[in-house]
């Protein structure tokens, strides 16, 4: 049984939105964007907007969602992709490690399926959007394993259709650039020198250390080895040293914030108990840091050069 | 006419107009009434949501302020949709462009939420999120498991399942929506809300029922705050046309110069200007832009009835506004009928037609000032009270 720790935490693109659009804000960086819905948002409504992450899968996501302007899937696709196509030999027995103790054997065989089939996509959108439709049934056995008697079981491929086809109403256009890259918050910012504002949502200290096990697990499935193990991508990155102590994390903040010098205005998420923390750092950068709290669980710090 | 408001509803600490004794509890009963007509479903419907989800949030055995907090958020719910842009007979916008259009209208409900100091802050989080989806695959921010306020997630149950069996084009029986819903578990909603949900729907018909209504504390503020938040709701509705945005307010102004001319006090100011924004909701009868009609023309009279008989159910969903209504009957009727009109009725029809016409001549011809008293003063004695046309116009070359 895996232990799904849901985390109160929302990064809302909209919340983020009023923030940029009030200040008049136009491009935006996130380096550690994540899964980039918030940033999908962000260039529905105008913005262009930049990302990074380290983790692979966030980055096909974004080539989905927020590079790809008008790539969509036809239903033909989809069945190629939720499907076993005949005259094809698959993977099947890929993630056989998993079988029996997060899924059963039919979905460990779907995995190995979708796993080839994805990989077979030539568009880097198409490929975008199967991943994060296919991530969605991912959490959904997840979850089932635990509530087994409480959720209806739905064919795979049936639900793999639903989920990507979800996915596909994301796709938008903004008339601007909007880039992803892998990479640590160092690439990204030194590729992105003239945006307006930077976004920045911490992680906590040693977050990085016990990832979610849905981001971990679907990183380990687009890789194709289900021993995969992505503490492995952050450990020479800003967070990814154990810190027990304030000193090392703030040192990491720190680097990031200097990293952005060029960038006009830092806008950074936090929560009531970090919040002298960050406006501490901040103002040791220079800037003018102005807060805002929509509501008890979201503060925003706005500091501008 | 006599007009006699709600006692609860009037200002009490010495007739002081700021006085923080004005209950605004009809004010968010007839702005839930406006959400309700703008989604097209019964009136009373954000109501029933907001019985629904407390009862909900009171199983989850939620603390009360929260519960309040969903109470109203189920009330406004819908309240965004009045800025929806109208179908423009012009544009064929396809399905998916009016499915991505209605992602703003939970943030725009928001922010009139927001903006209204008497309410709870929290049910503008509830309002905005309310539709979105356990797994992620919601509007407008797509949020996911925790990180979906659980006020919101209530609200949007409750609204799906009353959505469901109250719908006027296909209305579905209670246990086949709640199938329906319990199947959605671990995708729209979590499998612990769906739990309570189900067990307010089997254990408390009454707070499902048609009718139902959230028992929420009175909410207080001034007579002013229960004018802004209409004023806020009128303006957001113009909105929907790009022709006719800032309408009520142009008409406010108008009113109100008139009105102070022809020597009227502060309170038929505000009647006259109430009626005007009531005029507004019924334009949430209009479901596309269309072409204005001569407001001088008699059809435009029948043409606008469908209007008038909305703002009329709304204003009469509360004993406070209930007044308001036969005087809307009067706002299209002519000045050389039999019976009397309402004097607060004569000046809105003036000020209504005056901009309608201003907004129809000045996308036709460019001399249109004289034309335009001319036709006012033309329609003196006939269609218009000639005391207040008189007035009307010449406050304007003012």
């Amino acid at each position: 049984m895996i232990d799904l720790n849901d985390s109160p935490r929302r990064i809302a693109g909209s919340r983020l939105f009023d923030i940029l659009a009030e200040r008049g804000v136009g491009s935006l960086v996130d380096p550690f964007m994540g899964i980039p819905m918030h940033l999908n948002f962000l260039k529905r409504h105008g913005i262009a907007v930049h990302g990074g992450d380290v983790i692979d899968w966030f980055v096909r996501v974004g080539e989905g969602i927020v590079v790809n302007d008008f790539t969509i899937l036809r239903d033909s696709e989809v069945g190629e992709i939720v499907e076993v196509l005949p005259a094809r030999i698959y993977p099947v027995d890929m993630f056989k490690a998993w079988e029996g103790v997060f899924f059963t054997e039919e979905q460990c065989v779907y995995l190995g399926v979708w796993h080839a089939n994805v990989h077979n996509l030539r568009s880097d959108g198409q490929t975008g959007l199967a991943i994060l439709g296919l991530w969605f049934v991912l959490c959904y056995w997840l979850q089932k394993a635990t509530k087994n008697d409480e959720m209806p079981d739905i064919p795979p491929s049936e639900l793999a259709w639903q989920y990507i086809r979800a996915t596909e109403r994301w796709v938008t256009q903004n008339g601007r650039r909007n880039t992803v890259r892998r990479g640590d918050y160092l690439a990204t910012l030194d590729a992105h020198p003239n945006v307006d504002a930077m976004f920045f949502a911490p992680p906590r200290r040693n977050a990085l250390l016990k990832p979610d096990s849905r981001i971990w697990m679907w990183e380990a499935w687009w890789q194709g080895d289900p021993y995969l193990n992505i503490e492995r991508y952050y450990r020479d990155s800003a967070f990814g040293a154990r810190m027990n102590d304030d000193l090392t994390y703030d040192r990491a903040l720190t680097g990031v914030f200097a990293k952005a010098a060029a960038v006009p205005t830092i806008v950074v998420q936090t929560e009531a108990k970090e919040a002298a923390r960050f406006e501490r750092l901040l103002q040791a950068t220079g800037r003018t840091t102005e807060l805002v709290a929509p509501s008890p669980g979201e503060l925003y710090f706005i500091a501008k050069r | 006419m006599t007009f006699s408001p709600n006692p609860d509803a009037v200002r009490t600490a010495n007739d002081a107009p700021d006085a923080v004794t004005f209950t605004l509890g009809d004010a968010v009963r007839t702005v839930s009434a406006v959400g309700d007509a703008v989604v097209g479903t019964e009136l009373g419907f954000g109501l029933r949501v907001g019985a629904l989800a407390t009862a909900i949030a009171r199983r989850l055995k939620l603390e009360e302020p929260a519960i309040d907090a969903i109470g109203y958020a189920g009330m406004w719910h819908h309240i965004g949709h009045t800025g929806l842009p109208l179908d423009s007979p012009f544009i064929d916008r396809s399905a998916r462009a009016k499915e991505i259009a209605a992602w703003e209208a939970p943030l725009a409900g928001a922010a009139i939420s927001r903006a209204t100091p008497a309410i709870p802050a929290a049910v503008a989080d509830a309002i905005r999120w309310h539709r979105e989806a356990w797994d992620g695959t919601g509007f407008p921010d797509r949020l996911r498991w925790n990180g979906i306020p659980q006020a919101a997630s209530i609200v949007g149950v409750a609204r799906a399942f009353l959505a469901g069996t109250a719908s006027r084009v296909e209305p579905r029986e209670p246990d086949e929506v709640l199938y329906e819903l319990m199947n959605s578990a671990g995708r729209a909603y979590s499998v612990g809300l769906l739990r309570a949900f189900r067990e307010t729907v089997m254990f408390e018909p009454d707070a499902c029922a048609p009718g139902a209504e959230p028992a929420l504390p009175p909410l207080y503020g001034n007579a002013e705050s229960a004018r802004a938040l209409f004023a806020r709701v009128a303006h957001t509705i113009d909105g929907r046309d790009a022709t006719t945005i800032g309408r009520t307010e142009r008409m406010g102004r108008s009113i109100a110069a008139t009105a102070n001319a022809l020597g009227y006090d502060r309170a038929f100011i505000e009647r006259a200007t109430m009626l005007a924004t009531f005029v507004t909701f019924g334009d949430l009868a209009k479901i596309a832009v269309r072409d204005e009609l001569d407001p001088l023309a008699r059809m435009a009279r029948e043409r606008r009835a469908p209007e008038i008989a909305l703002a009329q159910r709304i204003a009469k969903r509360t004993t406070t506004y209930a007044p308001y209504a036969p005087m809307l009957a009067d706002v299209y009727e002519w000045f050389d009928t039999k019976r009397e009109l309402a004097i607060e009725a004569r000046l809105v029809a003036v000020a209504s037609a005056y901009d309608i016409l201003s907004r129809v001549i000045a996308s036709t011809s460019t001399a249109a000032s004289k034309t335009l008293d001319e036709r006012i003063y033309a329609a003196a004695g006939t269609q218009f009270d000639p005391a207040i046309a008189s007035a009307f116009v010449t406050e304007l070359r003012r």
